[in-house]
């Protein structure tokens, strides 16, 4: 056998020659919320380009997150965090971090909780004015347990693309289902509830005081910037090359939770585009159903929007001229559509009805 | 967040979604317990921290 045939076959028993990275957007090419995402510190739980959450939350520290197009070269776009507000003296239970929850049924071929168990490589391209040591963490949600890493941001203002390998874990399965197993997270900040203790580099029982202790403050000052691109996590002790995907791929992995009717390029909120839903009235009654662009990961959160003036909570009668409540609108939510009846505001049989969606299902 | 929250009921005046304002926002949450939004809405509710109305 060639030497190039025994590394294709070495490859090839480590890991998956396709579908290898189960982070969604991570080349940060799909933002169908918005591009920019302002005065962002003050609540957890803040979705911003698609799939990439915010958690924890500052005292005082705020900033902003963009879709940026400085990138490495091979991409067009990466997540760039501009400090807007700065916290230079960190409240001990401040924190800045952002993160991408997977579901489990998406994670089970770690093998986690198992004798086969399997290291999880993490890659991704980071660029900052600020050097020093930074903590990226996988929280295992089901079990409470996670493990940190540090790196280092060596050279300001510059791209470099990080390694960093996690260890197998043979204690605490992940559920087989779509709720949150598995987290990966990146920290920017935190005062010592997060760093007062020892950093926890081996699956060990979530301890606060563990999880990001060595952390530079990024809030440090209002002229600090951290970029972050070719996100990917994988099974195996080495990281491979980014896999790019096409981005209607990517797309429809980030539709799974959360879709919107709007063009994309079109913000939530704004009434250009297609409208997203329509139905004919029948004397006071008028019927539909809307479908989602994809199965979604569970029966979302919606909210309609006016066709015409992009009112929240709202349909369009266009044919009247007037904005009908939504409280009335539907009949039913799931994983795949709506089904509405809106038995108030029809005028006519031939009243046309608009209206925008956004379907949200995250973890 | 969660504020005025209220039960819908669909045409079989059976509950099916909560209307329920999220960061001021008006929004519709199906009785899902996998959505989290409802699953937060209701561990609220069981903490005594919140109380969802009647469909009108």
């Amino acid at each position: 056998m060639s030497k190039a045939a025994q590394l294709a076959a070495l490859i090839g028993s480590q890991s998956a020659l396709s579908n290898r990275n189960i982070i969604i957007n991570g080349a940060m090419q799909v933002a169908q919320r918005g591009t920019s995402f302002t005065g962002l510190g003050g609540s957890a739980g803040v979705y911003s380009l698609d799939r990439i959450r915010y958690g924890f939350t500052m005292n005082s520290g705020r900033f902003t997150i963009t879709q940026s197009t400085d990138s490495p070269d091979g991409f067009a776009n990466s997540l760039k965090v501009d400090i807007t507000t700065a916290e230079s003296s960190l409240n001990a239970s401040s924190g800045a971090a952002l993160s991408q929850l997977l579901e489990g049924q998406n994670v089970q071929f770690f093998a986690k909780g198992t004798s086969d168990a399997k290291q999880y490589a993490l890659s991704f391209y980071v660029k900052s004015n600020v050097t020093g040591t930074y903590i990226v963490e996988l929280f295992d949600n089901d079990n409470t347990r996670q493990v940190s890493k540090s790196y280092t941001i060596d050279s300001a203002n510059t791209w470099e693309r990080k390694t960093i390998s996690f260890p197998a874990d043979t204690t605490g399965a992940f559920g087989n289902d779509n709720a949150n197993s598995l987290f990966v997270q990146w920290f920017l900040a935190s005062g010592t509830d997060r760093t007062s203790g020892t950093l926890n580099t081996s699956w060990a029982s979530s301890t606060n005081a563990n999880r990001a202790v060595g952390q530079t403050n990024l809030f440090s000052s209002t002229s600090n910037e951290w970029y972050i691109t070719g996100v990917q996590l994988e099974v195996g002790e080495q990281a491979t090359p980014f896999e790019h995907e096409d981005v209607g791929t990517t797309l429809a992995k980030c539709q799974r939770y959360f879709a919107k009717s709007w063009s994309q390029g079109s913000a939530v909120t704004t009434n250009a585009g297609v409208i997203g839903a329509a139905c004919v009235g029948n004397a006071n009654r008028a019927f539909g159903n809307v479908f989602w662009p994809v199965t979604m990961r569970a029966a979302p959160t919606v909210i309609w929007y006016s066709g015409s003036t992009g009112t929240a909570n709202k349909w369009r009668n266009a044919s009247q001229g007037t904005d009908i409540t939504a409280a009335s609108a539907i009949s039913g939510i799931g994983q795949s559509g709506y089904g509405f009846v809106l038995s108030s505001g029809i005028v006519g049989i031939t009243d046309t009805l608009q209206g925008h969606y956004q379907a949200e299902a995250e973890l | 967040m969660y504020q005025n929250p209220k039960y819908l009921n669909n045409t079989q005046d059976e509950k099916f979604a909560i209307e329920v304002a999220i960061n001021g926002v008006v929004s519709q949450v199906p009785i899902s317990t996998d959505n989290t939004d409802y699953a937060e809405i209701m561990r609220q509710v069981a903490a005594g921290e919140l109380t969802i109305a009647d469909a009108d």
